[in-house]
């Protein structure tokens, strides 16, 4: 009965933070955010307590399994996916399961007429899972480790931009900007400015999120326990601000093999199996009590130019373009990604990201290729290196394809398969000089996504920089530059989009930064006895609702 | 008839080799395995890289007489192909280990004192990293890729060969007929090269054999792990871990690889011990 | 013999500073850099080279190998870089699954190796024996990641019997156990095998047979005692190779052993731990197998004590 009760509060509060959210908002401009979500979240929750009803009819306990564990549980510092950090901590802002900004910890904001200032107003009612009570203190506390240069951590770059970020009074809090900027919204809402307990600053600093001792957020999840490399368990937080989670322990189990997972959901070990493969996804789909949920992510696959290797050929556009149009994205597709559904993507971005417009897959057309390498100087085509990793789902096979296709083209590859060490080592921080004396690789494998917003996705991996340690091709074009730097302080969204689709085209069809391959989807198998599930396109499950039949 | 019964008749070894059906069937599988590995891409000229989307997980045909895999290649040409890759590794990897460990093995057994004592601890040394996981940690140093699967084979293989040559060469010291050689006089390398190698040949013949199989073996689970031959390339244990994802859908992608390797190696293993009960009787039973 | 022992066991230390030394080298050997990994791609160059002066990979070689030795003698293997706890406690949790495995993997080819070589050897040249040596020789002869594979279809998906991750209880510990064991069933059946026909052919076992002993009682009392010894040698040899071998049947069956962790964290460049566990790994070999050398001294008079 007690539950009950809570859970209806919880209706309440749900349906009054959606309406509240975007209330005090003098800013309507921004695309599709708020309020247009509260008839499903009310649903949804409306469904939870009718299901909170039935004592004993759902499981206590969740498996799900999935092939990498995290790196750090510290939102400043993960790097591995957003699948875990959201669950654990709260930001003052979020994205619900479209991608839209919701309100967390917030109750509304507003801003001034410039964009330059920002004002939240927090809940009361929010409490860290070690029992303190969340202020605006706390959110300084979090932002002055967030901003620190002298001591940056991983994100420090990206919010560069924020010139300060107070606490007014206890449940107000103001973040001031260097200048308008146009993401602000998006990049505040993003995990990485999620609220830390300052206790747990002080007591762990670097060491913060390293173990499950030291994790401490507003979010839904305490963590109960992390074992590297082997489990992690998610707990129920009963003392959550929003709607409480229905099950009481949802347990992450690292397989790192792909049919250990597809077996372990088949045999009913786990419920739910992250990472399957796409011909295990077509198989797995066919069986009774298990279905495969396939839904639109927003990361992309893409092979990157060393737009500064000393392999001289690379150095030239036209050489660049006539390996895109080298390449048959539809066959790749089709080749490896048909269990998945996945397609050709059509812009440097995902639909789902704000900024997006569609500018066509890239064709395929040997016979352009081969004239424009002939015009660039290299009719008998030439060498190059190619690196991939099984780190993404089915590099490997991606590059063994791209070496059969550039051969058309009269492009002899030598591919190069490293493991993930390698890989992440490559991006440190090298100038042109030593990345190719050091590694050497024409092009490389790279996903691009888990942004929602065009300029936090692309300013930092193509805006012309002296060393890899963003822009991991040394791409650069002063064309590229300057719309970048429009769109980032443009307010007006359709010129902001046109910007961004100038870009992309420029990307696509003149100065090619990568050959964009296939838009990601996200794709679960799931036990047919789980219900309420639901994934966003960054990737992250909605594990409060998340519930299991017996 | 009679002309062939005088050949064997001159080669006790061979006539004992043959004795057992089991090993004749073995050496014949693995001169078979050979011989494709040689003439096979002449015989079946199939490109074994060739991609064909529309033949993915293809079944058996006359065009692909043992099916396609996930990118669409036939099969049969892959394992062509990588019967070259798997042996020519394991001849590679373990020739020159057993080069190195002759070699080792007899100047620790033949000059005994400080040379034996470094030679020896150093294969204690190796010996003392569990097996596979000397061959991990020589790729992760050097990389993946089939030239340094063949240095991880060569590495592996040698510190059983100098322990065996080494007992070997210090048995056939001691023994009258050498003993006899010093006495009259003959340089080390003479009573090395012309008394002591050719004695010790058997065994080491033996040896070599066995590691040939367990080669193979360790070749296939670097490519289990990642650290094998380079993709595109084809090799057994490569295509046997890479089709294991559908090994329901498809169970050919894996059954085809996975029979070929294990019955190389269970032929390097029959044959060994066949050519251990023909060379030397006394061991027989070993 | 007292003096055989010890001499035995002083002989492992400089063996095992041999070997420190060369998995220290190696580990650094290995191209990649812990930090960049660990810290990512994104963080400026001066943070990383703060987090390399603060684990010591700055300082000189010799003075790297020192402290490493010098704190492994107390008991202390660093700190993992990855997960940033002591990685003798890392090794704790995993080491006992390893031993598991690889001691349930021995009992068990043990156990089936001596069962079946006693079968072979009284059925000599017959079918059994056949059947026997090709079946073992073929056990050996697969790759095991393979063969937990077809296990695992079979009694896991098929007939549901075990589990097919983790090793939480008894029963999660059966298939990894029957795949490892599965190497060594193959030349412990043929030591066997050997040795009982040797011991058959001795005199007291057809002076027993004379006397009217039924046959079984040959066999398995008279015979197999005295068989032993080259058995339980050959037992104890293969168990290092299960234990290196334990690293393919942890991956396929998501058991969070020592040999996964070892191969992990050469994927993470996580020094202390590469160093840490195949130091452990290899300590262990070298126990055994010194462990194997004096029982055998100790129940065969012909072998000398100097």
């Amino acid at each position: 009965m007690k539950k009950k009760i809570c859970m209806a509060m919880a209706l309440v509060l749900t349906l009054s933070m959606a309406a509240g959210c975007g209330s005090g908002q003098s800013d309507s401009g921004q695309g599709g955010a708020g309020s247009t979500q509260a008839p499903e979240s009310g649903s949804q929750t409306q469904d939870a307590s009718q299901g909170a009803g039935g004592d004993g009819e759902y499981k206590d306990t969740i498996t799900w399994v999935i092939g990498n564990d995290q790196d750090y549980l510290d939102p400043q510092m993960n790097v591995s996916n957003s699948k875990v950090i959201p669950q654990y901590y709260d930001g003052l802002l979020g994205f619900d399961s479209d991608n839209n900004i919701v309100c967390k910890i917030a109750e509304s904001y507003e801003s001034s007429d410039d964009k330059m200032v920002w004002t939240f107003h927090l809940r009361e009612d929010v409490y860290f899972h070690s029992g303190r009570h969340c202020t605006a203190h706390d959110v300084e506390a979090t932002f002055d480790r967030l901003l620190d240069k002298e001591n940056p951590v991983r994100y420090t770059t990206n919010y560069s931009y924020i010139e300060s970020a107070k606490a007014a009074d206890d449940y107000t809090f103001v973040v001031t900007l260097a200048e308008p900027k146009s993401f602000f919204l998006q990049s505040f809402a993003k995990h990485q400015t999620a609220v830390l307990n300052p206790e747990y600053i002080e007591k762990y600093g670097t060491d913060l999120g390293s173990t499950a001792e030291s994790v401490d957020g507003c979010g839904p999840f305490k963590c109960g326990g992390w074992t590297k490399g082997e489990e992690m368990v998610f707990e129920r937080f009963d003392d959550y601000y929003g709607d409480v989670a229905q099950t009481e322990k949802i347990v992450m189990k690292i397989v790192s093999e792909q049919t250990s997972r597809a077996i372990a959901i088949e045999t009913g070990q786990a419920d739910i199996a992250d990472g399957v493969s796409p011909d295990d996804a077509v198989r797995l789909d066919g069986i009774d009590g298990i279905s495969v949920s396939k839904t639109d992510g927003n990361g992309c696959h893409l092979f990157q130019f060393n737009c500064k290797s000393d392999n001289l050929p690379l150095q030239d556009p036209k050489v660049r373009l006539a390996i895109c149009y080298a390449i048959d994205r539809d066959t790749i597709c089709d080749y490896l990604y048909s269990g998945l559904g996945e397609k050709p993507i059509d812009s440097v971005m995902a639909p789902s990201v704000a900024g997006y417009t569609s500018v066509g897959v890239l064709p395929y057309d040997v016979e352009k290729a081969k004239a424009l390498l002939a015009e660039a100087g290299y009719a008998d085509g030439f060498d190059m290196t190619i690196m991939t990793t099984a780190v993404y789902n089915r590099g490997v096979e991606m590059g063994e394809i791209l070496v059969e296709q550039l051969k058309e083209a009269g492009i002899n590859v030598t591919l190069e398969v490293v493991e993930k060490a390698v890989f992440s080592s490559a991006w440190g921080g090298f100038t042109p000089e030593e990345f190719n004396s050091q590694f050497g690789w024409d092009m490389f494998i790279m996903g691009s996504g888990g942004d929602a917003d065009a300029d936090t996705l692309l300013y930092r991996i193509i805006h012309t920089a002296d060393t890899n340690i963003n822009n991991y091709g040394f791409y650069s074009n002063s064309q590229v530059d300057e719309l970048l730097e429009k769109g980032s302080v443009t307010m007006d969204e359709k010129e902001r989009n046109a910007c961004y689709e100038e870009i992309a085209r420029i990307l696509f069809y003149e100065d090619p930064f990568g050959c964009y391959m296939n838009l990601r989807k996200n794709v679960y198998a799931l036990s047919d006895k789980i219900e309420n599930f639901s994934v966003s396109p960054t990737n992250t499950m909605d594990l409060v609702h998340l519930r299991c039949r017996k | 008839m009679k002309k062939e019964k005088t050949f064997l008749e001159k080669h006790p070894i061979l006539r004992r080799f043959m004795r057992r059906k089991i090993s004749v069937l073995a050496a014949v599988i693995l001169i078979l395995f050979v011989l494709i590995a040689i003439f096979g891409p002449m015989v079946w000229t199939v490109d074994p890289l060739k991609q064909s989307v529309m033949k993915k997980y293809g079944p058996i045909t006359l065009e692909h007489p043992l099916g396609t895999d996930n990118l669409g290649r036939d099969t049969l040409a892959r394992m062509i192909h990588g019967a070259r890759t798997s042996l020519s590794i394991s001849f590679a990897g373990v020739l020159s280990g057993a080069a190195i460990g002759i070699l080792l093995g007899v100047c620790a057994g033949y000059f005994s004192g400080w040379v034996d004592a470094v030679i020896s601890r150093f294969v204690d040394v190796l010996l003392a990293f569990p097996g596979l996981l000397l061959a991990i940690a020589i790729v992760a140093i050097l990389g993946a890729g089939s030239v340094n699967t063949v240095i991880a084979i060569t590495i592996f293989t040698i510190p059983g060969l100098t322990r065996m040559v080494r007992g070997c060469v210090i048995s056939l010291k001691n023994s009258e007929y050498v003993q006899a050689c010093y006495t009259m006089g003959e340089s080390d390398m003479r009573i090395i090269f012309t008394h002591i190698i050719p004695n010790a040949m058997s065994q080491i013949i033996v040896n070599v054999t066995l590691s040939l199989g367990s080669a193979i073996l360790t070749a296939s689970s670097l490519s289990f792990l990642g650290l094998g031959v380079t993709p595109p390339e084809a090799e057994w244990g490569a295509m046997l871990s890479g089709m294991r994802e559908v090994v329901r859908t498809y169970p050919m992608g894996v059954l085809v690889p996975g029979i070929a390797i294990t019955l190389v190696v269970m032929s390097f293993s029959i044959v060994g011990d066949g050519l251990r009960d023909a060379l030397d009787p006394k061991l027989k039973n070993n | 013999m007292l003096k055989y022992i010890m001499r035995r066991i002083l002989q492992m230390i400089p063996m095992m500073l041999v070997l420190s030394l060369i998995v220290f080298l190696m580990v650094r050997m290995i191209p990649g850099d812990p930090v960049d990994l660990m810290l990512g791609f994104d963080v400026p160059k001066d943070t990383k080279e703060f987090e390399r002066e603060r684990l010591g990979l700055n300082d000189p070689l010799p003075q790297q190998y020192i402290r490493f030795v010098g704190n492994a003698l107390k008991g202390d293997l660093g700190t993992s870089i990855f997960s940033g706890e002591p990685v003798v406690k890392e090794l704790a949790k995993r080491f006992p699954k390893t031993l598991i495995l690889a001691i349930g993997g021995t009992v068990f080819g043990a156990l089936v190796g001596i069962i079946l070589g006693i079968i072979a050897a009284v059925h000599r040249n017959r079918m059994a024996d056949n059947i026997i040596a090709v079946t073992s020789l073929m056990a050996v002869s697969t790759p095991s990641f393979f063969l937990a594979l077809i296990l695992m279809l079979i009694f896991c998906l098929q007939l549901k019997w075990f589990p097919s991750i983790g090793m939480d209880s008894w029963k999660g510990a059966v298939l990894p156990i029957i795949t490892l064991g599965a190497q060594a069933v193959g030349s412990i059946a043929r030591t066997t095998r050997s040795a009982m026909l040797d011991v058959i052919h001795q005199d007291y076992i057809r002076t027993s047979r004379a006397r009217g002993v039924p046959e079984h009682i040959v066999i398995y009392l008279h015979g197999f005692k005295n068989a032993l010894i080259p058995i339980l040698t050959a037992v104890g040899l293969r168990f290092g190779g299960l234990l290196a071998g334990a690293t393919l049947v942890e991956t396929v069956f998501s058991i969070p052993g020592i040999g996964r962790f070892v191969v992990d964290s050469v994927g993470n460049r996580d020094y202390p731990a590469v160093q840490g566990s195949i130091l452990v790994l290899a300590f262990t070999f070298v126990v055994v197998n010194t462990a194997v050398d004096l029982l055998y001294a100790a129940v065969d008079p012909r072998v000398k004590y100097d």
